[in-house]
């Protein structure tokens, strides 16, 4: 097997016994024909900038992987932005949250469950954006800003 | 496959340690969790490890109740290389600050292991959690072009994980934060799957998960304690990448 880079991107549209690490099944969806692996043995790679500690794969019925999603510590800096664009171009599509509602929390079982609906407005990225979509031809890349948490989470999808 | 993590691509296919030597290799025989084989000297019982009729008494946090045990280099490789072979060391609750002794360096942010106070009971070996918060956000846009943005906060007031008491408490807490941020990860995609799903059903998703993640590694989670504990430790986020072995 010939691996010719470790990033994460690069794991789309390949087969799962294709990727240089080894995976663990958590998970089948429907009757079998979706199923959802971790990536063993990747804490300490990096995406650019960020590192990894956990991925998660999402394969088809054929083993091809479909969808990556994983999440990072920190904010999205210009260092990171500068990173995707080279390689992505201009983002498709750069928004951030109005209009909240945050429902009554209710208690269940020892869990406090809090609910917070919004919308999306499109934005600039000085604007503390929510979301940032790359949408290409081949790939989509979906980035989740939570930054009471100083965290970004990370969809990364074949275009269907 | 041999399950050592060589490097070489391969997936598990559920063979998990059995009875003994399973290490982190078991299976949970849940919604088709398995992890690749390992040749550690942990013995799993499949199904959890809580339970039992005996109810020790035992204070989180107070002494050092180390084992002997400590996972073979592959099967330390297997969840992400967090741990590093040092000995039986048992977490001293000293506060990790994040230190970047050389550049700034962007970091993780991963459920800390200095949470799990890993204490033995009779069967089992537990920690207690107070106040675990997580965040699960699903944002996009319908296939017609209209945006959502859906977030749920989930406070867990309080969890009990459990392992074999065979494991150190230093990598009973590493290894359990370390499926702690992989339950949360398949839940926060399970979610943006399935973005108009309610906060229960989130919230059931997140047992699931948890609880798998736990059995995988020959552990458990729930919502009541295997014994009585008498002091949870508070949930805390690390912001430290790499400095986060509790058996250091």
């Amino acid at each position: 097997m010939t691996v010719q880079n470790n990033e994460i991107d690069s794991f789309l549209g390949r087969h799962i016994e294709d990727i240089p690490y080894e995976v663990n099944l958590l998970d089948s969806i429907g009757f079998g024909n979706e199923k959802i692996y971790s990536i063993l043995n990747i804490n300490g790679e990096k995406f650019y900038s960020k590192p990894l500690k956990n991925v998660i794969i999402y394969v088809d019925e054929t083993n091809i992987i479909k969808k990556v999603y994983t999440d990072f510590k920190g904010s999205f800096d210009s260092k990171f932005y500068n990173s995707i664009v080279d390689k992505y171009g201009l983002p498709t599509s750069i928004s951030r949250r109005v209009n909240e509602k945050q429902l009554e929390s209710e208690e269940i079982e020892g869990t406090i469950l809090t609910e917070t609906t919004g919308t999306l407005v499109e934005c600039e990225l000085k604007d503390n954006p929510d979301l940032i979509i790359w949408d290409s031809l081949n790939i989509k890349l979906t980035f989740i800003i939570i930054d009471e948490l100083d965290k970004i989470e990370l969809v990364m999808e074949i275009n269907k | 496959m041999d399950g050592d993590g060589d490097g070489s691509s391969g997936t598990s296919s559920g063979s998990g340690g059995g009875g003994s030597g399973g290490g982190p290799g078991s299976s949970s025989g849940t919604g088709g969790t398995s992890y690749t084989g390992g040749t550690g000297p942990i013995g799993v019982s499949s199904g959890g490890s809580t339970g039992g009729g005996a109810t020790p008494d035992v204070e989180v946090g107070e002494g050092c109740f180390c084992d002997s045990f400590e996972p073979s280099g592959g099967d330390a490789e297997k969840l992400g290389g967090l741990l590093t072979g040092k000995d039986d060391d048992c977490p001293e609750g000293e506060i990790l600050l994040p230190v970047n002794e050389e550049e700034e360096e962007d970091v993780l942010l991963i459920p800390s292991c200095q949470s799990f106070e890993y204490a033995n009971g009779l069967l089992v070996k537990a920690a207690g959690v107070s106040n675990i918060q997580n965040i699960f956000v699903a944002a996009g846009f319908y296939s017609d072009g209209s945006p959502y943005y859906h977030r749920f906060d989930l406070n867990i007031t309080e969890a009990y994980f459990s392992m074999p008491k065979t494991w150190t408490n230093g990598n009973a807490a590493n290894y359990t934060a370390n499926a702690l941020h992989l339950a949360n990860l398949k839940t926060k995609a399970w979610f943006q799957e399935n973005p108009k799903v309610s906060v229960y059903s989130l919230g059931l998703e997140w047992d699931k998960n948890i609880r798998d993640a736990m059995r995988a590694i020959g552990g458990d989670h729930s919502k009541t304690a295997p014994f009585p504990i008498k002091n949870l430790a508070p949930y805390a986020e690390d912001w430290v990448w790499a400095k986060t072995d509790c058996t250091k």
